[in-house]
């Protein structure tokens, strides 16, 4: 109980202010950010609608480095990184796969196409999916982490083949082009977003702290009862 | 190298001789594949041209379905009586041992192939010029994808509580970029299009296969190796 206060505590600073850069992003996207000539307000999802994706993205890169850093070490801490990021990533995806057909209904008429970028997404979330779901299936074996480890790495070396590929298949069949293609962003619209992209990322760096810290003393709690049971035996 | 040639040919000659006697994967996996297609019948039965243009994405899908099903039996027969215990005790590279389940995996994936298929053709009425040398290389490298895959995850799925169960998800989103060109290797060859247009399917599946497979071969310790 002691040590979680103490997480809490260690972390008050930067909740503060990845909290006060949410608030900074939304206030900008709502309202600082000028309204798009041809999408209108719609096209203000986008402001979370990338950021998300980012975080996502960034987020299953470190559960691939944490993945190979754990087979390498076999210490739990990197086991613990993995985790807590990919549940974190998990969210985010799904954030974007809510937000992109939200976005996508009024400006393409339509909620779903399968171009390259909407299927790997969906893609992504259902592997990923898979990854939590083989942390949870798993959570009594001592070989969890490594089973883990093993399919992080190989559904992240995935991720660029499936895109690749059906962006490759997309152009022998040509369908029509979807999404903001080169097209330049207002000066403050840039702002918005980078200001959001910021925020985003620092929400991920204290939910991945909460969550790293957390199974860090999940793990010790198990060691101390599994020393108490020895003891007592 | 004498001896890793050894030891392929005795893992593989267990699985096949184990196969043989029982037959339970090879016969679950053809009445699978068979279902899915009478199922996906269902959706195109109106229209005989229609039903022949879906056919490849049927196809497919039937492979993809039940070999997942299939694999994932393949190596929970390898937990019964502890025999992966032993395999993983004895001498064997754990290279070897990966390398062994791929061949024996894809051996199994072929033959159920060779079966299904004139049943499938039949059943669709498709034409002559789709048994041909060019669709037998598609379908081998295909199935070389899954192998791959399906041997690495199999051992995974198998020691959750789901077994059997996780595989088919953990495995077919991986699989995709395979069963994109698989399918498409195999329009080209059912709707007789250019055959400059096949190559680059052909090309894709062994990059594919190539990747999956030096992947696989190399986290496989990990997985079986304790």
């Amino acid at each position: 109980m002691l040590s979680v206060v103490k997480l809490f505590r260690s972390i008050t600073f930067q909740l503060a202010l990845s909290a006060f850069l949410m608030a900074l992003a939304g206030w900008m996207a709502l309202l600082y950010a000028p309204t798009e000539k041809s999408m209108g307000d719609v096209q203000r999802i986008f402001y979370i609608h990338v950021p998300a994706a980012w975080i996502a993205f960034l987020a299953f890169f470190v559960v691939f480095g944490a993945s190979f850093g754990f087979l390498a070490t076999q210490k739990p801490r990197w086991d613990a990184l993995a985790a807590a990021s990919a549940e974190i990533g998990v969210l985010f995806i799904t954030l974007v796969l809510v937000t992109g057909p939200l976005w996508a209904k009024p400006v393409w008429n339509t909620y779903w196409t399968w171009d390259a970028r909407l299927t790997t997404s969906l893609i992504l979330w259902l592997i990923y999916i898979g990854y939590l779901l083989i942390r949870s299936y798993t959570r009594n074996s001592s070989r969890s982490s490594t089973l883990a480890a093993v399919y992080g790495i190989v559904g992240f070396i995935d991720v660029p083949i499936v895109y690749f590929s059906i962006r490759w298949w997309r152009t022998l069949h040509p369908s029509h082009v979807v999404g903001p293609a080169g097209r330049g962003l207002a000066p403050s619209m840039a702002l918005t977003l980078t200001v959001a992209l910021i925020a985003f990322t620092a929400l991920y760096a204290v939910l991945l702290r909460i969550g790293y810290k957390s199974r860090l003393l999940e793990y010790n709690l198990i060691g101390i009862e599994s020393l108490s049971k020895g003891a007592i035996e | 190298m004498n001896a890793v040639c050894r030891h392929l040919a005795a893992l593989i000659g267990k699985d096949l001789r184990i196969e043989s006697r029982s037959k339970d994967v090879v016969l679950t996996l053809i009445l699978f594949a068979l279902t899915i297609v009478v199922i996906f019948n269902f959706a195109f039965d109106a229209d005989a041209e229609q039903s022949r243009s879906a056919a490849p994405g049927i196809l497919w899908a039937a492979i993809a379905f039940s070999s997942s099903i299939g694999l994932g039996r393949a190596f929970s027969r390898e937990q019964e009586e502890g025999c992966i215990f032993a395999l993983v005790l004895s001498p064997i590279d754990p290279g070897v041992l990966y390398s062994a389940k791929f061949l024996g995996n894809l051996i199994f994936l072929v033959f159920c192939e060779a079966i299904f298929l004139p049943i499938f053709w039949i059943l669709f009425d498709l034409p002559g010029h789709v048994l041909q040398p060019m669709f037998g290389l598609v379908l081998l490298l295909g199935s070389a994808g899954f192998a791959a895959v399906g041997t690495l995850f199999s051992a995974i799925a198998a020691e959750s509580r789901a077994r059997e169960l996780m595989l088919p998800i953990l495995m077919l989103p991986v699989l995709v970029p395979v069963i994109l060109a698989a399918l498409n290797g195999t329009r080209v060859l059912f709707d007789q299009l250019d055959r400059a247009d096949l190559l680059p399917w052909i090309k894709l599946l062994v990059g594919f296969d190539l990747i999956f497979f030096v992947i696989c071969f190399l986290l496989y310790p990990y997985i079986v190796g304790e």
